[in-house]
């Protein structure tokens, strides 16, 4: 499937400032499930490309100008591949096992620890296991829209509700406290029709023994949220530790933004 | 633990002599009047209020503040068991950074099987970040405080190698200038090997590994401010390396290279001596609330246009549960026997080791793999009940954060105590800089734990210091 993906950031501040600097993580990945083709990024100021640690493409934008909105328009096309999309691979510089330690934002407190130990223990169905701690994680955190920053597992645990980051955070803590290196993943989801597309935030899971019982080692997708693999219809914007490192758009805490608008439109052909 | 009378003393031998090195300052001590000596004791305390050297004690009253108290005894190290020291320092350092560039990039030592992969890589000091990044000569530690201890007969351990932002070095130099100053009619009678040049080899190996094809860079020292415990270091060593102070506010980058903002206008940075944490350094990378910090850094480094010392994520070799294999890494990147000893070190994540740890908790030293600065250990051989009931729990709870080291007798050096002369404790902190070649000022800092009987020589846990006297004949 081809994809045209068009993704407007408006940030808006509450007086105006000389200087602003964000961390743009909005080209899709290239790996066996994606391809971006015609990718670019309009805005004001400097953009500079890199590829992080993780394979993700970023974009440095800086703008040392007085300004008191700043606009970000980034679109291009992606060539998404159907077949086992939900099973991921990347030629990354990085061991999965640099997604086993904790990170502020994933860190197992002793809830996160009891459902790891309750439902990743047998290691038989490893995939049934997985989406049966997806439905353990969403009963543990109830989702609630909008609720950015993310604080966290524990925070989403303790308060029994969170954002989409959260309800992922909590899934990672999960699974690394059972010894399972997992990873964050934004992107966008797109709904079936192939009309409208919102951005999402889900989990890779390294499995040591693959996807399928004795098959090879590999990262699997899981959409916590909808308690589901995630096939068809996800196209990756990056991955990391935890929402930090994959966040489409990432603003220094200094920064006195007080609206971020964001809107994704999408033509499938 | 440690019989008295088996304790090394620096300065007095087994069987009652004084040891040929100090016999020069042992007939000094004898000659000069007490009252003297007592005199220029005061006049130190003084001295060291007036110019500041002060620093804070974490979970003390805020804002408190306290000297480090200074002992006008120096430690003497005689030329030749300075050199055999300054060999095995520099061989563990090179080997290190060996053990940095080599974990950043093919992993060879992991694929030897000589360290357990999961032992670096799911360290939390292992940085992704720096997966394939090149720095300028594959040095990470240009700055390496390597704690050493001298015990049993006399020999050198290394406690711990400090690769990430270590402290003390102005102390080093107050201390040598304190005892010119107090007592000059010493420097006539012993050759004291100087130090006083540290700020210009620092400065020199700072600008070795700027960016290449920079020519004159452009060095500065960062700082996270006048509240950190170590800002008198920050100032003293930038004042006398000639170059800025800046905290982060003070930095900026645009298209993908760092700027100070001068009032010039902007000017590019090349080297950031750095004494900011990692997890504080971008806070588009790192902690996203961290104000020390510069927005971008990370990417202007990874793009090879800024050098940082230390670089970032070099806590993977100097982390407590990588300490173990340093002998080893030496064996591998040099094909040499390590020159200095390690200390024997039970890793509390191996079951064997945790429960020869749990059952001899109060013969033992057990510290957290992450920890620094001498908070969150139980000395076994000190500690009450309590204490030693609370480290079982934790060490069952979480055994992986935890090592156990025998209790070393570590020498003692005659010091000024209210009751006389006596000894105490000691420790020495050399600083090993990395740059095109490996340099060291002889001797480093030493630290005396003045309580008596204590093991802690810790500033923050009231430890003094001495001036460090390398002998050149």
């Amino acid at each position: 499937m081809l994809l045209d993906i068009r993704h407007e950031t408006t940030l808006q501040y509450a007086s105006p400032v000389n200087y602003s600097i964000q961390q743009l993580r909005l080209t899709p990945r290239e790996d066996s499930t994606q391809r971006p083709l015609n990718w670019r990024v309009q805005a004001p100021g400097s953009a500079r490309r890199s590829v992080d640690a993780h394979g993700n493409i970023g974009h440095l934008l800086t703008l040392d100008r007085p300004h008191s909105e700043l606009s970000i328009v980034v679109s291009g096309t992606v060539r998404l591949t159907d077949a086992d999309a939900w099973m991921p691979r990347d030629s990354g510089t990085l061991s999965p096992l640099s997604y086993l330690a904790g990170t502020r934002l994933t860190e197992a407190d002793e809830q996160a620890h009891a459902m790891a130990a309750s439902h990743l223990r047998a290691r038989r169905d490893t995939v049934g296991e997985l989406l049966d701690l997806s439905g353990a994680v969403c009963g543990a955190v109830r989702h609630q829209p909008d609720c950015l920053p993310p604080g966290g597992a524990s925070t989403a645990l303790d308060a029994g509700f969170g954002c989409s980051a959260d309800i992922a955070h909590a899934f990672i803590a999960c699974c690394r406290a059972a010894g399972l290196p997992a990873r964050y993943v934004s992107g966008y989801l797109i709904d079936a029709a192939g009309e409208w597309a919102a951005p999402h935030a889900w989990v890779d899971v390294w499995l040591a023994s693959g996807p399928a019982p004795g098959g090879e080692a590999g990262w699997v997708s899981v959409d916590v949220l909808e308690r589901a693999l995630a096939g068809h219809g996800y196209c990756r914007l990056a991955v990391g530790r935890d929402h930090l490192d994959a966040c489409p758009v990432r603003m220094a805490g200094g920064e006195a933004v007080t609206r971020t608008l964001t809107r994704v439109s999408i033509h499938t052909h | 633990m440690a019989n008295p009378s088996s304790i090394y003393d620096e300065m007095n031998g087994a069987d009652g002599t004084v040891r040929a090195h100090y016999a020069g300052y042992q007939k000094w001590l004898a000659e000069t009047p007490p009252e003297r000596i007592a005199q220029k004791r005061a006049e130190a305390d003084l001295v060291f209020h007036r110019v500041g050297i002060t620093f804070a004690v974490y979970g003390e009253e805020e804002g408190k503040e306290r000297l480090i108290p200074f002992d006008v005894v120096p430690r003497i190290i005689p030329a030749q068991e300075w050199k055999q020291l300054a060999a095995g320092l520099r061989q563990r350092v090179k080997a290190l950074n060996m053990f940095l560039h080599d974990v950043y990039h093919d992993q060879e030592i992991i694929k030897a099987g000589k360290i357990p992969a999961e032992q670096v890589l799911s360290n939390s000091q292992y940085r992704p970040e720096m997966q394939g990044v090149d720095v300028p000569g594959g040095i990470y530690a240009h700055i390496a405080g390597v704690d050493v201890v001298r015990a049993g007969a006399g020999e050198f351990y290394v406690l711990e190698d400090n690769l990430r932002v270590p402290s003390g070095v102005s102390y080093m130099l107050e201390d040598r200038r304190m005892m010119m100053r107090l007592f000059p009619e010493l420097f006539s009678r012993y050759r004291v090997a100087p130090v006083e040049h540290y700020p210009d080899m620092l400065l020199s190996n700072l600008r070795a590994v700027a960016p290449a094809g920079v020519l004159d860079p452009t060095v500065i020292v960062l700082t996270p401010g006048a509240y950190n415990s170590a800002y008198f270091e920050h100032a003293f060593l930038a004042q006398q390396m000639g170059v800025e102070l800046v905290e982060g506010q003070d930095l900026f980058v645009r298209d993908e290279h760092l700027y100070m903002r001068t009032t010039q206008g902007p000017q590019r940075v090349d080297v950031i001596y750095r004494r900011i944490d990692d997890d504080f350094l971008d806070p588009l990378a790192f902690r996203a609330d961290s104000m020390l910090g510069v927005p971008g850094l990370l990417q202007v480094y990874r793009a090879g246009h800024v050098t940082l010392a230390n670089a970032i994520g070099t806590g993977v070799a100097d982390d407590k549960s990588i300490y173990p294999y340093v002998p080893e890494m030496i064996r591998f990147y040099l094909g040499e026997e390590p020159l200095l000893n390690n200390v024997p070190t039970y890793m509390c994540r191996k079951k064997e080791d945790l429960a020869y740890v749990l059952a001899h908790l109060d013969e033992l030293v057990v510290k957290e793999t992450h920890g620094a600065g001498g908070y969150g250990m139980l000395i076994g051989p000190r500690a009450s009940k309590e204490e030693i009931e609370r480290f079982r729990q934790l060490l069952t709870e979480t055994p992986e954060r935890y090592i156990a080291q025998p209790t070393l007798s570590l020498s003692a050096c005659p010091t000024f105590v209210d009751a006389g002369i006596a000894p105490r404790h000691i420790d020495l902190r050399p600083f090993v800089l990395s740059g095109k070649d490996i340099n060291m000022v002889p001797g480093g800092l030493t630290r005396v734990a003045l309580r008596e009987g204590s093991l802690v020589v810790n500033s923050s846990q009231g430890g003094g210091t001495k001036d460090t006297w390398v002998l050149e004949i």
